[in-house]
């Protein structure tokens, strides 16, 4: 899946498939916006090859799961595939398998995304993936801006919340990123 | 308070570096968990958790004491509540877990461990029993029988490695292989943890540990395989008894020709056996194959004996002979597992620990459960006849 990646991408597809995702950006949701990169990929994928590659790469970052702190400390990553066949293969493909051609793109989609949502999970991958340390300190203040003033309320959201206030919480203490402010968000978040 | 499930060690260790915060944060999650406790009582013990945890952190051991507490009084509550025996059972052991964590809760873990074994015998009783047939091809057999009778007229002492033949000592290796082949075909019933209750209130739960599961997992599978090999293997029993090639009088005869004290101690046991007095056989003959490895240990330098406190010296028991390395290194890692298997491991057959604390059951067939203790005899005295005479060749 992901040898099609593994290829030496110019600055020139980057910046142009970094413009068309974040000209796609609408509704603050990784569903949202994987359904709108998909169907942009295929859009082009003749005129455009490499742009579209690099689009599809994107829709499945954008697709991997958040997990507990639990799974993690028996050794997963933060970020998950959705599914694993029964030949061993996973949709999306785990994290450590993504090929450094996609550094260069990813590297900007972090840094230029308008959402909260994809900004806490293009920085989450690339720290995850290339421990690029201020990727992981923009991921931590995404996922309070997200998962903050929530409520915690019963429903759907209410999983999600708990998983991206972890996700800063680990990353707050793991990597000593402003732990006190930390503490009191989420002091103020349960209170 | 959804936001307790957010509590997870590393978050109450960031909460716990403002004290004051946290210390109202356990207070609230103690409330919410209160008025939680009869309406929802599992998500209030959720809640007491979160609240430990972080009291925990604060190192506040009131505060820990108290939730352990509440959460155990809620597990408890809901067994004294519950009519359904599994329902209950489930309730009991999560009581029990709960107060285990409790220091000074001694009394209440044993008045529970009561409670908890009467429910288990209640819901062993109330579960459906499953019988099934098994139907070997007499063509297969036939075949099969002429090859052990090949091999039973060209071995001096043959029935005594017919333990070897029948499979009772397997190739760890290629059981691993076959248990592997047996979870594809049928990969249902290993999808969910099981636990298995007995009439006599035990129960034995699958072990959390990946790798500690896969091992119990495999022993079952050892097991079952045994119990099946059993009542296959009286098939040939009864073939060779026909023909003469198998008695009574036959195995103490050879017996009393290599080990006259084991003959003498297992000759009621093996005429019980051949009299299908199974009940008797199996408790004559399991007292007296864990005498037989005994000897082999001492035959092997293994350690027959255990040190109690600095004067006292007892026999070590069967468990502690066949934990001994001298065994493994003598006889290889698959013998000492399948023999592990077949008397001590309470994950295996473990018979000789059934049959010692009075745990089989007398209503139900002991004819496998003799036919295996006949087979650890054998196996016994075989093993130290082989020792015996590797010894006698090496001195001269």
């Amino acid at each position: 899946m992901l040898d099609q990646l593994n290829r030496e991408y110019t600055q020139a597809d980057i910046s142009r498939a970094v413009e068309v995702a974040t000209g796609l950006e609408g509704e603050d949701s990784l569903e949202a916006v994987a359904k709108a990169l998909w169907a942009k990929a295929e859009e082009i994928k003749d005129t455009e090859p490499r742009v579209a590659e690099l689009l599809a790469g994107d829709v499945w970052v954008c697709e991997l799961q958040l997990t507990t702190e639990e799974r993690q400390a028996s050794g997963a990553s933060a970020l998950v595939p959705k599914m694993t066949f029964t030949n061993g293969t996973t949709y999306p493909p785990y994290v450590r398998e993504w090929p450094d051609t996609v550094r260069p793109y990813f590297l900007e989609r972090a840094a230029s995304t308008t959402l909260q949502q994809t900004r806490a999970r293009y920085n989450d991958f690339v720290w995850i993936r290339w421990g690029v340390f201020p990727n992981a300190s923009a991921a931590r203040d995404a996922y309070l801006a997200i998962g903050c003033g929530n409520g915690f309320r019963a429903g759907g959201k209410a999983a999600r919340t708990i998983l991206e206030l972890g996700r800063a919480i680990f990353l707050s203490q793991s990597l000593n990123l402003k732990r006190a402010e930390t503490a009191v968000i989420i002091a103020d978040e349960l209170d | 308070m959804l936001g307790a499930r957010l509590i997870t060690p590393k978050a109450a260790s960031l909460l716990a570096t403002d004290p004051t915060r946290a210390a109202g944060l356990v207070a609230a999650l103690t409330a919410a968990a209160q008025k939680l406790d009869t309406s929802n009582p599992y998500w209030a013990r959720e809640i007491y958790g979160a609240a430990g945890l972080l009291a925990g952190e604060l190192k506040n051991e009131a505060g820990v004491a108290a939730a352990r507490s509440a959460i155990a009084t809620s597990w408890e509550s809901q067994a004294a509540g519950s009519t359904d025996p599994m329902t209950r059972l489930h309730f009991l052991q999560g009581a029990l877990m709960a107060y285990q964590a409790i220091p000074g809760s001694g009394e209440v873990v044993q008045r529970l461990k009561g409670q908890l074994a009467e429910a288990s015998a209640s819901t062993a009783q109330s579960l459906p029993m499953h019988k099934f047939e098994l139907k070997v091809p007499n063509a297969n057999f036939d075949a099969t029988l002429e090859k052990l009778r090949g091999f039973l007229a060209n071995e001096q002492f043959g029935l005594l490695k017919l333990p070897l033949w029948l499979g009772l000592l397997p190739d760890w290796d290629k059981l691993n292989v076959s248990f592997d082949a047996q979870r594809k075909e049928y990969p249902l019933q290993y999808l969910f943890p099981r636990v298995s209750v007995d009439k006599d209130g035990r129960m034995q739960a699958q072990p959390a540990d990946e790798a500690e599961r896969e091992e119990a997992l495999l022993l079952e599978h050892f097991a079952q395989t045994q119990q099946i090999g059993a009542m296959i293997a009286f098939r040939y029993l009864a073939a060779l008894r026909e023909s003469g090639e198998w008695s009574a009088a036959a195995l103490i005869t050879m017996l009393e020709e290599i080990d006259p004290e084991m003959a003498a101690a297992c000759r009621s046991g093996i005429e019980a056996f051949e009299a299908e007095d199974f009940w008797t056989a199996v408790h004559v003959l399991v007292p007296q194959a864990e005498r037989g490895f005994r000897n082999v240990a001492v035959e092997i330098d293994g350690n027959v004996h255990r040190l109690i406190g600095t004067e006292e010296v007892r026999v070590a028991t069967l468990d502690k002979i066949l934990e001994d390395s001298v065994f493994e290194k003598r006889f290889g890692a698959s013998v000492v597992k399948s023999l592990r298997g077949l008397l001590t491991d309470p994950r295996g057959f473990n018979l000789r620990n059934l049959t010692a604390h009075g745990l089989l059951d007398p209503t139900r067939p002991q004819a496998p459960a003799a036919f295996v203790a006949l087979m650890c005899v054998l196996i016994a005295v075989w093993l130290r006849a082989a020792v015996v005479a590797e010894n006698q060749a090496t001195a001269s």
